[in-house]
């Protein structure tokens, strides 16, 4: 190409794998642009599946001791086949010595209960969990 | 390349052009590497217009999450006001009087329902002060848009003679349900979790 170019002006343009080469590195630059919108899609994705878990699981909390009663024990279900929720109820004990009455309420008829609820779901074969737990007032144990 | 010079190219010069073949070649493959760039292109608009309308709907539901987490979890049941009864429960309308609202203190009347006047169902949610003589104008806004399907339950008794249970109406009842249960499905067809929550005041 050198000496052609040299006898014609220096105007001998592209050649033919210049161009190619030249369309490559836009295409590669393009999907590297094109693969931002992936990590968004799948930031979101993330961040819905947990905000779902975390509706999910106050759903659970607020349910407990009201469509049921609050009793100890451990509940599991699943929605949608994609969320799995674990709602365990025990009675709480205070286990600070320092204030030894705050849950002692053994002479009424009530008990203090910690509810947990779990939601674990998969997010693109990462496990992911999200825990939230309460303490609530319910009749207690005969 | 020097056979290839001297079978292509006239002597003394190299650039004797293209030939119609390296010519076809190079067209068919201009064609094809921006086939591709165009579909890249495309697929990257389509991914970020699907994600704007995924964020939308993220943000719907959480606004609408926040408003009954705000406004109906601190429902009150005081007699009447102007006739109107402080709450009023039905298959998939809410009305119910809050002390708990963005716009101040006060006693407001809030309203949830799904309004399928439109071209496509959306819930919408009015609010106003309780007592009207003061401020009669209700502020109405859409919570969510393309609603496929929106149903309300109210958990409790309706008489102390009865078991709790979930009801579809709850109306001229003595006393707030425990829970509300707000089921929809939007008519991209997911299904989010039902939204519980405990009043209060209920039960």
């Amino acid at each position: 190409m050198a000496p052609c170019a040299d006898k014609t002006g220096g105007s001998a343009g592209f050649s033919l794998i210049e161009v190619l080469i030249a369309l490559t590195i836009a295409g590669l630059a393009l999907t590297a642009i094109s693969q931002v919108f992936g990590t968004g899609f799948l930031a979101h994705r993330a961040n819905a599946d947990a905000a779902a878990a975390l509706t999910l699981a106050e759903g659970k909390i607020a349910a407990a001791g009201a469509t049921e009663p609050l009793r100890p024990g451990v509940t599991r279900g699943e929605f949608t086949d994609r969320f799995k929720w674990e709602v365990d109820i025990a009675r709480y004990r205070d286990t600070d010595e320092e204030t030894p009455t705050a849950s002692d309420v053994s002479h009424l008829s009530i008990a203090l209960y910690r509810i947990s609820t779990v939601v674990s779901w998969h997010d693109g074969g990462r496990a992911r969990r999200l825990t939230l737990s309460t303490l609530r007032l319910g009749p207690a144990p005969p | 390349m020097s056979a290839r010079s001297s079978r292509f190219y006239r002597a003394g010069c190299t650039a004797g052009g293209f030939t119609l073949v390296e010519l076809l070649i190079a067209l068919a493959l201009t064609a094809l590497v921006s086939l591709v760039l165009v579909q890249q292109v495309n697929l990257a608009g389509q991914g970020a217009a699907r994600l704007t309308e995924r964020a939308t709907r993220a943000d719907e539901r959480r606004g609408l999450e926040m408003l009954l987490r705000r406004s109906l979890a601190d429902a009150v049941l005081i007699p009447a006001i102007d006739g109107i009864p402080a709450f009023v429960g039905g298959p998939s309308s809410l009305t119910f009087l809050t002390v708990v609202d963005d716009a101040g203190p006060g006693l407001y009347s809030v309203r949830l329902a799904l309004d399928q006047t439109g071209s496509e169902p959306v819930v919408t949610v009015s609010r106003r002060l309780a007592d009207r003589s003061v401020l009669p104008r209700a502020t109405d806004s859409v919570l969510l848009r393309g609603v496929r399907t929106f149903g309300i339950s109210y958990f409790g008794a309706t008489s102390p003679a009865v078991a709790a249970g979930w009801h579809r109406h709850w109306e001229n009842v003595a006393e707030l349900p425990a829970l509300v249960r707000i089921v929809y499905r939007t008519a991209d067809g997911s299904a989010p979790p039902p939204i519980v929550l405990r009043l209060h005041n209920g039960g």
